[in-house]
């Protein structure tokens, strides 16, 4: 369960970074990096508030 | 700025398994009642070998408590003071590498080599009712800290419900949906700092690496929409669109080379060269560990400085005629939902051990009043300070002023622990001497503000430069009024 978790919190911080490297790019827009980055904040604490928390 | 995440992230579950006995550990007198009974936080000793510990734990609190809500307002502010590209990236890099060598050179061997409290230090120089009146001023400077972030936290609360947000130049409320907001934030920010914040402890911990990262996104985001397309692209665009230098924004001061420096150097001036991180670095194992600013500097003072203010310079190239600095619509135009949860959760995490530590800190001077009570009450203080949206705009002031308070009694323990037994002289006077109040300390606080006072009032000296001047002047009193003080009692083996 820790890994998931774990894995999740990764996710989610790679998913706050990654979009507004792939806009800086030009690769996509400015609406779905704000859409990833929602997601990736959700991901993120989902999962390192528990597995902080252990 | 510092600002003021929980030390606990630092010492919760490392050095004690009490969140508010760490906060007391950090912030705390001598005198207030131990909150956490049974749990040996070392206030009135030396801490033990076996309970030091090693660089990682510095290098992490120092990381996360230098992001913080104030610093969404103080990166748009040196825009706004019209400071030009190489005056702010490089007047920062030297003004937070001063910073780190404030901590490093006398703070941290300072603090491993006495391995007390700020506090107990103080007491042991100044006597128990001077280090009452710090923590007086201590407390109501807390106070107007957290209403700043508060304040922030506010204007992102507030952007659902298209509340206006306080123009730069507005020193009183603009209309009561701010007012109303303010008050609601600030309320529910002293309850939870009066009633305990565990949970929310563990939400600051939690938050750290991904607001670092927003902050990271939201400066990337903002260069992309200010033209600059790759790297090579950047240093022409921060002359010509982003730092232009030129005139301020009306209300505001002039920042040069200069006053960026001494800002980013003297922001946390309470915390290193005031010497308040001696109750931190007394667990360090060596005082080389001071160098674990850095991380704290480059990252809260450096990367989110300049993330922030990329943000400001967006809205004034969208709009050059809305100056107003507001975090919540600043991140959310950048990154969305995630930028205004990033301002709230900033300014909260931040604000609720600020108050705490006011509370403690008014709690020392009253020992009978219950924490709960003046916790809230110094939540109210600092919900009435957030109101007034002038606290916010002269942040930079502000911060400023609270470091030319605190950190002269930096200078009186620095010349006590290397200067005063070279000349002759008893270092920890009051302890020796059994006094309540050491006058050749006060002395050198009360006439080093004065001097600071004066300079700032005659001479025209500004704010940000008042701060070295009255450390200087404070340190050279304290040695004189030292001599006079221990030459006309009787003698005391040093």
């Amino acid at each position: 369960m820790k890994k998931l978790l774990q894995v999740l919190a990764a996710a989610g911080l790679i998913l706050v970074l990654v979009p507004s490297l792939l806009y800086f790019g030009g690769a996509i827009d400015h609406g779905a990096v704000r859409t990833m980055m929602t997601w990736g904040t959700v991901l993120w604490f989902i999962g390192a508030i528990p597995a902080r928390s252990r | 700025m510092h600002l003021e995440i929980p030390s606990s992230i630092f010492l919760r579950g490392q050095y004690t398994t009490s969140t508010h006995s760490s906060y007391f550990q950090r912030t705390m007198t001598t005198s207030a009642p131990a909150i956490s009974p049974g749990v040996n936080e070392f206030e009135r000793e030396p801490v033990p070998t076996q309970k030091l510990k090693g660089l990682r734990s510095f290098v992490g609190m120092y990381a996360g408590e230098h992001v913080a809500g104030t610093e969404f307002m103080i990166g748009p502010l040196f825009l706004a003071a019209g400071v030009s590209a190489f005056d702010l990236l490089v007047g920062l890099f030297v003004g937070n590498l001063l910073a780190v060598l404030s901590w490093a050179l006398l703070c941290a061997p300072i603090a491993t080599g006495v391995r007390l409290t700020l506090y107990y230090k103080l007491e042991k120089i100044c006597g128990n009712r001077l280090v009452l009146i710090y923590n007086l001023a201590n407390g109501v400077l807390f106070c107007f800290l957290a209403g700043a972030m508060v304040s922030v936290s506010a204007t992102a609360v507030g952007l659902p419900f298209n509340m206006p947000m306080p123009a730069l130049t507005d020193w009183l409320p603009t209309s009561i949906a701010w007012v109303v907001a303010v008050i609601i934030i600030g309320g529910v920010f002293a309850l939870v700092a009066a009633k305990g914040y565990d949970a929310m402890v563990r939400v600051a911990n939690t938050s750290v690496p991904w607001m670092v990262l927003v902050f990271l996104a939201c400066g990337f985001i903002a260069l992309k929409q200010l033209g600059v397309s790759s790297l090579g692209d950047f240093w022409k665009i921060a002359q010509e669109r982003i730092w232009m230098g030129g005139e301020p924004l009306p209300g505001q001061t002039k920042f040069t080379f200069w006053h960026v420096v001494f800002f980013a150097w003297f922001c946390n001036a309470a915390m290193h060269m005031g010497m308040a991180d001696l109750s931190i670095f007394r667990y360090a194992r060596k005082w080389q560990y001071g160098f674990a600013s850095a991380a704290g500097m480059f990252v809260g003072h450096y990367l989110a400085w300049i993330c922030a203010s990329l943000l400001y310079a967006v809205q004034l190239a969208q709009n050059p005629a809305n100056t107003t600095v507001a975090p919540g619509p600043l991140a959310y135009n950048a990154v969305g939902i995630a930028g205004l949860l990033c301002v709230i959760l900033a300014g909260w995490t931040t604000a609720n051990p600020t108050i705490y530590r006011a509370g403690l800190a008014f709690q020392a001077i009253f020992p009978s009043s219950s924490r709960f009570r003046v916790t809230l009450v110094a939540g109210a203080i600092a919900t009435l300070g957030a109101i007034f949206p002038a606290l916010s705009m002269k942040l930079l002031n502000f911060v400023g002023f609270y470091g030319t308070i605190l950190m002269p009694m930096g200078a009186v323990i620095v010349v006590d622990y290397y200067l005063l037994s070279r000349f002759g002289l008893a270092s920890d006077y009051a302890a020796k001497a059994k006094l309540k109040i050491n006058v050749a300390a006060g002395a050198a606080w009360v006439i080093a503000l004065a001097t600071s006072a004066l300079l700032n009032r005659l001479a025209g000296v500004q704010i940000y430069f008042l701060a070295l001047p009255g450390w200087l002047t404070a340190g050279l009193l304290y040695l004189v009024f030292s001599a006079a003080l221990q030459r006309s009692r009787k003698p005391i083996i040093a």
